[in-house]
């Protein structure tokens, strides 16, 4: 067996799952949390890209383009939050996925509309241009750059999410909003800020996918059902399971690209089945989360 | 979801008027500018529609992956004609819709054990698995990424002579006469104590079981109805095409459907039908004003949130309920 | 021989135990009380009776058979039924459409397709849900949609529910529940005229009700059974005073 192939791949699938895993951790966070799926999700995503590639074309600077897919995809999230999701939180969860799967025809066909069908480019950024070698193995510097950038970001949520003061109020929002909002502060509000947030986050992967997919308004499908297997293969609802999913996620992609090609995708959707099956919860999920 | 479809008209009325409709649709099409292939694209859509309307509008489950039973229905079917295995047109497609029956029941004894949202994304998983199935290691069959061009245009063989379908106007009428008998099927099935279950078990699963139904049982067999109606769209769909596109395998089919359901209104089993036409015919008429050419799934895709949001029961149940309200007025 | 005989019912949920060691011995044909402070183990108790939740340790025995793990549906078909204290109805059907639904698991078994079936081919369904109507006072109100009837109603809809699977063995958790004094009166006159087609076990917390319906009195406290008896034995029992009047209730 070819090592160099094997271990490039690996790394591929680590930067596969990177993307996967931030995609999934806005996923997660909502549904989660807030016990609300979000089938928009990939929609925000692509809102993100589109966000970063008109600015980033504008400006010639990649990290302002990442600053504009945050902000595209923050406010979306905040505007959605506030006209639609809103009033979903006490309905079935059949009429919560409708809402946001129309929706997302909705973003999408906006994009369409905006921006015509067409493939955009977007350029690497010039300090990802290149290959670097490591270990042996000459790898494309982007790539690793991303993975560098993702786990700094995830990290960053985590510090977010558990060790600051928002997050803790965050959190017991969550748990006991009843509590929280006798305590004066405003439920409301953390739940938009939470919707938001994982808006944000699928606007960053969106934008930091967009150099490695192609920019098109239908982007952001495949990445949803593949989130989906993430959060199923992770568990929802944890943190750590949206990692370890994306990255499983990735490596099932990536391996299974290089040696079974016919069956790659396929495998892919598989897994979540199995997983759904034999154990619904995941690999880190709780069960009975409402 | 209101449905009462057992009450609101007398069978034989309702019968007599969708006959009289299916007849006069060609002609309806014309006058609004399209044409009787058009007509045939929404009795195809909402052939695939009574069967999403039995498991969602009348089960309440959602699921988000009937393409695959769609797509497996009308590869079988078309490649059967198409190899001359099985010429005979009517055959082909009951084999069609037989494997897709047959995949409805493993798909649904793997997925009906979970409800809600987990159920959604299993089927989702599992219609993303048949298309990815579908578009590589099984390409011989299916095409893969080109399809399957040259299925047959219907015929019917009566021994002593052949019923020619092959028209547009002929191929209409073989798929009005099918989307006919379906429907009538299916308000049976609905009218009948299983749909009556099936009732229950959308307004509360958990009464329903303790009553002392075996609900995962009836759900298991709407779900296969539903995946059989499904498949013989599918081969409606490459009869009337001459050709079996591997996206009718493809996750946009399986959100299609369940949009144009929900437009028409969920649990009236028309409103598939009427969902159908406002789709294709929204898109057809669109197209033609340059101006917004682009954006017809983004005006429906609109109407479909504020149905959602504000008024559920889609354009048919919005109608039944201002009639009974002018009825209650009146009387 | 005993209708319904459950023999030391234990349940655990992780370290907390709620049901604690709880036997019950019910005759055919009398109303049987459970009563306790909140928190005493009474709705786990039947839920398991009902099939909802197994046990941990302990069996159920109804007719001399063993029906400890069976589902919320088999022992429905068993000849058990349950009314539930908040009321779980079929809130989009009128009141016949809901009375039809158990009495079609009373007439069909747990599953049939018989979609080529009419409704009126179902032998004696509508006889049943005509009487299931008429003995909790709702034939008048047949064609109102569930959720426009008023909470009374809700309640005698939801024992309807259970009586349409023509059981032997109704278990009625809190029927009167939130019920004004004429609404409850009805309530009890309604349990009364069913004692001799059904055996009753119920749940209730209004003493009134109790006293002037039960034959035998069990009473729960954190889980363990702390006295049985005749209504007359439970008003005496010293330890049943001191677990209502002893600042726990």
């Amino acid at each position: 067996m070819d090592l160099h192939l094997i271990a490039a791949q690996l790394l591929n699938g680590v930067a596969l799952g990177a993307i996967l895993a931030l995609v999934a951790l806005g996923l997660t966070i909502v549904f989660g949390l807030l016990g609300f799926v979000n089938f928009a999700h990939g929609a925000i995503f692509t809102a993100g890209a589109y966000g970063g590639w008109v600015i980033y074309t504008k400006t010639g600077s990649f990290v302002i383009g990442i600053v504009a897919a945050l902000a595209t995809a923050f406010v979306l999230g905040i505007v959605i939050e506030r006209l639609l999701i809103r009033s979903y939180y006490n309905r079935p969860p059949e009429d919560q996925i409708l809402v946001t799967f129309g929706l997302a025809i909705v973003i999408v066909e906006a994009i369409r509309g905006i921006f015509t069908g067409q493939t955009q480019t977007f350029e690497t950024p010039s300090w990802g241009n290149g290959v670097l070698n490591v270990a042996g193995i000459f790898y494309p510097q982007y790539r690793l750059e991303v993975i560098a950038v993702v786990a700094v970001t995830l990290l960053a949520i985590y510090l977010l999410i558990y060790k600051t003061k928002i997050g803790l109020i965050v959190r017991a929002g969550i748990d006991d909003p009843l509590v929280v909002s006798l305590l004066g502060i405003n439920v409301k509000r953390t739940f938009m800020f939470v919707f938001a947030m994982g808006a944000a986050l699928a606007g960053l992967a969106g934008v930091f996918d967009s150099p490695l997919l192609a920019v098109n308004p239908d982007m952001g499908t495949d990445v949803l059902v593949q989130s989906f297997v993430v959060i199923v293969i992770g568990g929802v609802g944890s943190f750590g399971g949206a990692i370890v999913g994306g990255l499983i996620a990735g490596e099932i992609i990536s391996l299974a690209t290089a040696f079974i090609p016919d069956y790659s995708q396929a495998l892919l959707y598989v897994a979540m089945a199995f997983v759904l099956i034999v154990r619904p919860q995941g690999l880190f999920g709780v069960v009975g989360r409402s | 979801m209101i449905a009462r479809p057992w009450r609101l008209t007398h069978p034989r009325t309702a019968l007599a008027v969708m006959a009289v409709f299916l007849a006069a649709f060609p002609t309806l099409m014309s006058l609004l500018g399209g044409d009787v292939t058009l007509a045939s694209r929404v009795l195809i859509l909402a052939t695939f529609g009574l069967g999403v309307d039995l498991i969602f509008g009348f089960t309440g489950l959602l699921s988000f992956g009937q393409a695959a039973f769609y797509g497996t229905g009308g590869f079988v079917a078309g490649y059967l004609m198409l190899q001359h295995i099985v010429p005979n047109t009517l055959l082909a497609l009951a084999i069609g819709t037989v494997a897709a029956a047959l995949c409805g029941v493993v798909i649904g004894a793997l997925s009906l054990r979970q409800v809600g949202v987990y159920f959604a994304m299993l089927t989702l998983a599992f219609g993303e698995l048949f298309f990815f199935l579908e578009n590589s290691p099984l390409r011989a069959f299916t095409g893969g990424e080109s399809g399957l061009p040259g299925v047959p245009r219907a015929t019917i063989p009566l021994g002593f002579t052949t019923i020619d379908c092959t028209s547009a106007i002929g191929t209409y009428a073989f798929i009005a006469v099918i989307y006919f008998l379906g429907y009538l099927l299916m308000r049976r099935i609905i009218a009948s104590p299983f749909g009556r279950v099936l009732r229950a078990i959308l307004e509360n699963p958990e009464r329903a079981a303790a009553s002392g139904h075996d609900t995962l049982r009836y759900k298991l067999v709407a779900f296969t109805i539903a995946a059989a109606y499904a498949g013989m769209a599918g081969g409606l769909l490459g009869v009337f095409q001459g050709y079996m596109p591997p996206d009718a395998f493809g996750i946009d089919t399986s959100g299609e459907i369940i949009v144009v359901t929900v437009i028409g209104g969920a649990g009236t089993l028309i409103g598939p039908l009427v969902g159908a036409f406002v789709w294709i015919y929204l898109q057809h008429a669109l197209q033609n004003v340059s101006a917004i050419a682009g954006i017809w799934k983004l005006i429906l895709g609109l109407i479909f949130v504020g149905l959602i949001t504000g008024f559920r029961r889609g354009i048919v149940g919005g109608v039944t309920a201002l009639l009974r309200a002018r009825r209650k007025r009146t009387a | 021989m005993a209708i319904l005989e459950a023999r030391t019912i234990t349940k655990r949920y992780g370290g907390l135990v709620a049901v604690d060691g709880v036997s019950l011995t019910v005759e055919p044909n009398t109303i049987t009380a459970l009563i306790g402070p909140n928190g005493a183990g009474k709705t786990t108790f039947f839920r398991m009776l009902a099939g909802e939740i197994p046990p941990t340790s302990g069996t159920i025995a109804f007719k001399g058979h063993d029906i400890t793990a069976l589902s919320v549906t088999r022992t429905a078909q068993l000849g058990i039924a349950k009314s539930y204290q908040i009321s779980q109805f079929f809130p989009k059907l009128t009141v016949r459409e809901n009375v039809t639904i158990p009495a079609l698991a009373a007439r069909r078994g747990t599953f049939r397709i018989d979609i080529f079936r009419r409704i009126d081919g179902v032998d004696g369904l509508e006889a049943l849900v005509d009487r299931t109507l008429a003995q909790v006072g709702l034939a008048a109100r047949a064609d109102e949609r569930a959720d426009d009837l008023s909470y009374g109603e809700k309640r005698r809809l939801e024992i309807g529910l259970a009586l349409a699977t023509e059981p032997e063995l109704l278990l009625l958790d809190e029927p009167a529940a939130g019920m004004s004094a004429n609404e409850t009166a009805d309530t009890v006159a309604l349990i009364k005229s069913l004692r001799d087609h059904v055996t009753i076990v119920i749940v209730e917390h209004d003493m009134d009700v109790i006293f002037g319906l039960a034959d035998r009195i069990l009473v729960l406290q954190d889980g363990k059974m702390i006295a049985e008896g005749t209504p007359a034995e439970i008003r005496a029992d010293q330890r049943v005073q001191d677990a209502y009047l002893g600042g726990i209730e």
